[in-house]
């Protein structure tokens, strides 16, 4: 590796041999996500998120391929889990698999979490970042119109929308159900960036000319990441519940599969509460539900790690993150010692 | 590695002992391996007296400034034990092991500490008048008579009571934040105060202000002070006796007067002439070339060598000990201080015998 | 106020900062009305009328305590804040005109802005604790020099941690700035500074937040930075020996600055040997000495001022500001600011005492106690 050295100075060396943009990219994305995925699997909780998360999104897209769709008189009604191989988790009063029931309803609810948690934060967060780093007049104004809608109750206005609009598509309900969430994300990402627009380095990038997105993107918002991480798991659990509650109440239609519809009949069809024959058919949502959102809660909690240059700078150290290894003919001097031109 | 202080030797007439260091060492353990952020130090402090502890940052002199009131908090590990003396006389405490009942009672009521100016040693979000009550409160005293011992520790120190005690810690300037501190930390009247870079960051004129009222209490209160600093000029007018810090041990000790104005270590040589000040000519400025010292990756021999002028092999795998120089008149940690004293110059100001 | 005979880089004219944040109420409310009411709130001035010029490759120096406004003048100068009033050109035109228009004449906003920089006093929060110093490198260098590939971008780096004394470079290249120390941590802000080639550099206490013994290294590398790229230095310090340091080996000026105004400008050694304002004596005379018996009565001396308190700019005493504080104070001070005068060529200084006729001289000192000396200071040598 060599250098050319124009005149004296090293402020005006190039190189002398070629680095193609492939392997810079390369370079950055081994940086991007294969840093971060060490990070996460070398902590507990970010080891058992990814299992957990992993396993619902295998049991989405691999696993409708290969499990049955749920049919009633699939088999015989109120079969007990773990007693026939055919059917895992047992049947229910209808006589369909149990865990035909749950896989085939993980795809829309994958659907829905994704869609809801990126329309909120995508929105939130641009929104949240923009006005809180301008500031001004232009901030009075959105925020004027964001708390606005914020303070429309969430929940009646989830039940009017999806009464009145009655959507089936997975997309649309995670929207429909986020549609409350945005507001809020902006009043706190924005109370974020407030404090940060001062910082010295935003400054510093301002005087070497960089241009407001950039800023807020390279200098602001890696400080928000963690939070925005968490939140957006925070929000996918949310809208899980939300999702299965307004199954349960029967206010959003049953064309589409929800383990909140199976809740709902297991509740209202043969009083699974009260009777243990039942009793597995209101347990194994339960079960799935609390799955996918202590996997979400896990991996948020381990994400914070990602973030936090120290455990980065600790794992490249260990050589589990890529940087660029040490030239050993360096000479381990750091003298500032620099000749004065006289 | 013991670099221990013998104070009969330093010549000034045996006083009594306020503290006593032994041995005492703070590591830490790091993702990059053992820090060692304090070397079997060993030190005693005179009641009554100000002991300057010279050092730059990361040369432990901050954790030697909490070792005293035993604050190094976990993960770090101290070893060795420090005794205090209490001025009723009687059997000394250890403060490394005593119960943390008795040792509330110390800290603060015995030895109080005012931490760097700009930290944030005070709670925003609450009044500085329920800083003060708090304090009262963990100490069993009685509220109103602690807050009218509180109003004139403020006034002592030229605050306005009232103002300062309804004001939260953003609507102070610096100076004003200091001073809060200080009064704070001699609501008790303590017998020891340790003062960690009090002035640093402070205006010129406010830091001229605050040492003049510091000098005029520890005159009213016979405080014994340890003060820490990286800043000569700023201790150069309270010491009595002046240890210098490098590496994470003392590596001169003595008279204020010896070390200020004819230090023999190559380091306080070197570091009189790295200083500004309105008494030292532009010319005579050097600089110190190389780093700090890493925790975990001390030089071999003296940890000095590798930035020192004098150096020779002797040094890279030897280690000297702190004792006594020729002539008596303080310790030295350095195989050749002779050298250093001809060969490196110092500026100690207009009255130092050997300026150049 | 500018040195004869140089090109003028950057000028400052009856430059004017205020702040002070209305309430969203108070915003909304139309100005006629305020007006009728009598809200108006006067804003407070960080900087109160400033004009000042800079030229090219010149070191100037303005000291002053916190709350003169010294850093919300060095930022309006270097354009991170916008003026309220007055105007902050480069090479002649407005640099907030010229980023509306982007262009005017030959000159471009670009231009303006990457001559331009900034160095902060607290090295560890001026670099983005989320990126590798190769990352936060890179930026600038890939933004301002297009023609460079990722691999010269590269090995410039690499020549230029090693031109500093950060070695292994390669392993520096790869840390994040928490894993330097204070000291590297600067020096990194410093070539940040200069990898764009500025014309004039910002430095906002640069060394304050080091320790004396790594101060002098920093100071010493600014002064080869700036002979190397010919570029003009802005130092904001609250330490005049700071000042001295850097401003007497590059034949700088020095402004002292009170309350938003600049009180007195010269030649740092005119200045220095011969302060004409009365603040700057009081300034000088209260750096403290490094020997133990001047130490000590310097410790004991009491402050040659009427007032300790510092005022604060929301409440700015009316004719010249600095009277509440000045020993030296008479009755014609606190009726009218006194204008600057120049007392000898380049060395500018706005106080009363240096016109022997005017009626000053009659008046009788504010202080019952009357004139408070100023103890001579010893000439710094």
């Amino acid at each position: 590796m060599g250098t050319e050295t124009d005149g004296d100075s090293p402020f005006e060396s190039t190189a002398s041999y070629e680095q193609t943009p492939l392997e810079v990219y390369q370079n950055k994305f081994d940086r991007a996500v294969g840093g971060p995925l060490g990070v996460l699997w070398e902590d507990y909780r970010g080891r058992f998120g990814i299992l957990l998360v992993g396993f619902y999104v295998l049991m989405g897209t691999v696993g409708v391929a290969l499990v049955p769709q749920p049919k009633p008189n699939m088999g015989p009604r109120y079969v007990q889990p773990f007693q026939d191989p055919n059917f895992i988790l047992g049947t229910d009063g209808l006589g369909q698999g149990l865990f035909s029931l749950m896989v085939h309803a993980t795809p829309p609810m994958l659907k829905m979490i994704l869609a809801g948690a990126i329309f909120a934060n995508l929105l939130g967060v641009s929104v949240g970042l923009y006005t809180g780093y301008v500031g001004g007049a232009t901030d009075k104004a959105i925020m004027s119109f964001v708390d606005t809608l914020n303070s429309i109750p969430g929940i009646p206005l989830l039940i009017i929308l999806a009464a009145i609009l009655e959507p089936t598509n997975p997309f649309l309900i995670g929207i429909i159900l986020s549609v409350q969430r945005w507001t809020g994300r902006v009043r706190t990402i924005r109370s974020q960036v407030i404090p940060l627009a001062n910082e010295e380095h935003v400054e510093a990038a301002r005087a070497l000319g960089d241009s407001k997105s950039t800023v807020l993107v390279r200098e602001i918002l890696p400080h928000l990441l963690p939070y925005i991480f968490i939140g957006f798991l925070g929000g996918a659990t949310g809208i899980v519940f939300a999702s299965v509650g307004l199954y349960f109440l029967g206010i959003l239609p049953f064309d589409t599969q929800n383990w909140g519809i199976v809740l709902n009949f297991a509740y209202e069809q043969s009083g699974a509460m009260y009777s243990l024959e039942a009793a597995h058919w209101l347990l194994v949502p339960l079960v799935t539900i609390v799955g996918l959102t202590v996997g979400l809660t896990l991996l948020a909690q381990a994400f914070d790690q990602v973030f936090n240059p120290r455990v980065r700078a600790r794992h490249r150290a260990r050589g589990t993150d890529p940087g660029e290894e040490a030239d050993e003919q360096e000479p381990t001097t750091s003298d500032v010692g620099r000749t004065r031109v006289e | 590695m013991t670099a221990s202080v013998n104070t009969e030797r330093t010549g000034v007439a045996s006083q009594e002992t306020v503290l006593e260091v032994r041995d005492v060492s703070v590591t830490y353990d790091t993702a990059r391996g053992r820090a060692r952020v304090l070397d079997d130090v060993s030190l005693d402090v005179h009641r009554g007296e100000t002991l300057a502890v010279i050092g730059e940052s990361g040369s432990g002199k901050s954790t030697f400034g909490s070792v005293l009131m035993d604050g190094v908090e976990d993960p770090g590990i101290t070893s060795g034990e420090v005794l205090y003396y209490p001025e009723s006389g009687g059997e000394p405490v250890d403060i490394t092991g005593v119960s943390s009942r008795k040792l509330r009672q110390i800290r603060w009521e015995e030895i109080a500490i005012v931490s760097q100016a700009g930290s944030n040693s005070f709670n925003p979000a609450i009044s500085i008048r329920r800083h003060f009550t708090d304090t009262f409160r963990a100490h069993d005293v009685s509220r109103e008579a602690g807050l009218e011992r509180a109003r004139e520790s403020l006034r002592e120190l030229d605050l306005n009571p009232q103002r300062i005690l309804n004001a939260y810690q953003h609507e102070l300037s610096g100076g004003e934040k200091q001073r809060t501190q200080l009064a704070l930390a001699l609501v008790f009247d303590p017998n020891v105060l340790v003062l960690d870079e009090p002035t640093a960051g402070l205006d010129l004129l406010v830091q001229q202000r605050l040492l003049g009222q510091l000098y005029d209490l520890q005159e009213e209160y016979d405080l014994t002070m340890v003060f820490i600093s990286h800043d000569i000029p700023v201790v150069a007018g309270f010491a009595d006796r002046v240890a210098v810090m490098y590496a994470f041990e003392f590596v001169e000790f003595g008279d204020a007067a010896d070390i200020l104005l004819s230090p023999e270590h190559p380091y306080t040589r070197l570091l009189s002439q790295a200083n500004l000040g309105p008494d030292i000519s532009l010319d005579a400025v050097r600089r110190i070339g190389g780093d700090p010292p890493d925790p975990v990756n001390v030089p071999s021999g003296c940890p000095f060598h590798t930035r020192c002028p004098i150096a020779d092999d002797r040094c890279a795998e030897e280690k000297p000990e702190l004792r006594a120089d020729e002539a008596d008149t303080h310790e030295v940690s350095c195989f050749y201080p002779d050298t250093a004293v001809a060969e490196i110059p110092h500026s100690g100001g207009p009255a130092s015998g050997d300026e150049q | 106020m500018s040195p004869a005979g140089s090109d003028t880089l950057l000028s400052l004219e009856d430059l004017v900062v205020e702040y002070g944040d209305e309430t969203a109420i108070m915003n909304a409310v139309p100005q006629r009305v305020k007006e009728r009411f009598g809200w108006e709130s006067d804003p407070a001035r960080a900087v109160d009328g400033v004009s000042l010029d800079v030229a090219e490759e010149e070191v100037v120096a303005v000291i002053g305590e916190s709350g003169s406004g010294k850093t919300t003048l060095g930022k309006a100068a270097v354009g991170l804040e916008e003026p309220s009033e007055g105007s902050v050109r480069y090479r002649g035109e407005d640099i907030w005109e010229l980023k509306r228009k982007r262009q005017i004449g030959d000159l471009e906003y670009q231009d303006a802005r990457r001559s331009l920089q900034i160095i902060h006093q607290d090295p560890g929060a001026s670099l983005n604790p989320y990126k590798t110093l190769q990352t936060i490198l890179k930026r600038p260098l890939r933004r301002w020099f297009p023609e460079l590939t990722h691999a010269d971008c590269r090995e410039r780096i690499l020549g230029i941690f090693r031109e500093v004394g950060l070695t292994p470079a390669t392993d520096y290249l790869e840390r994040y700035p928490h894993e330097l120390s204070g000291g590297e941590q600067q020096r990194v802000a410093l070539v940040r500074a200069m990898l764009v080639e500025p014309d004039l550099v910002l430095a906002d206490e640069p060394v304050s937040a080091l320790d004396p013994s790594l101060r002098i290294s920093l100071m010493d590398l600014m002064l080869d930075l700036r002979e190397t790229f010919e570029t003009s230095f802005l130092l904001v310090s609250h330490n005049i020996q700071h000042a001295r340091y850097i401003a007497s080996q590059a034949d700088g000026r020095i402004a002292v600055m009170y309350l938003g105004n600049i009180v007195e400008i010269g030649s740092i050694d005119e200045v220095l040997q011969d302060p004409k304002h009365p603040y700057t004596q009081v300034l000088l005379w209260a750096s403290l000495p490094r020997n133990p018996d001047s130490a000590v009565e310097k410790l004991q001396a009491e402050p040659p001022l009427r007032e300790s308190n510092a005022p604060d700019a929301a409440n700015r005493p009316g004719g010249c500001q600095f009277h509440t504080r000045c020993p030296k104070a008479r009755a014609v001070c606190a009726d009218e600011m006194p204008p600057v005068e120049t007392t000898s060529v380049g060395h500018e200084a706005a106080c009363y005492r240096t016109d022997d006729a005017h009626q000053y001289w009659k008046d009788a000192p504010l202080d019952d106690e009357g004139e408070i000396p100023i103890p001579e200071v010893p000439d710094q040598i």
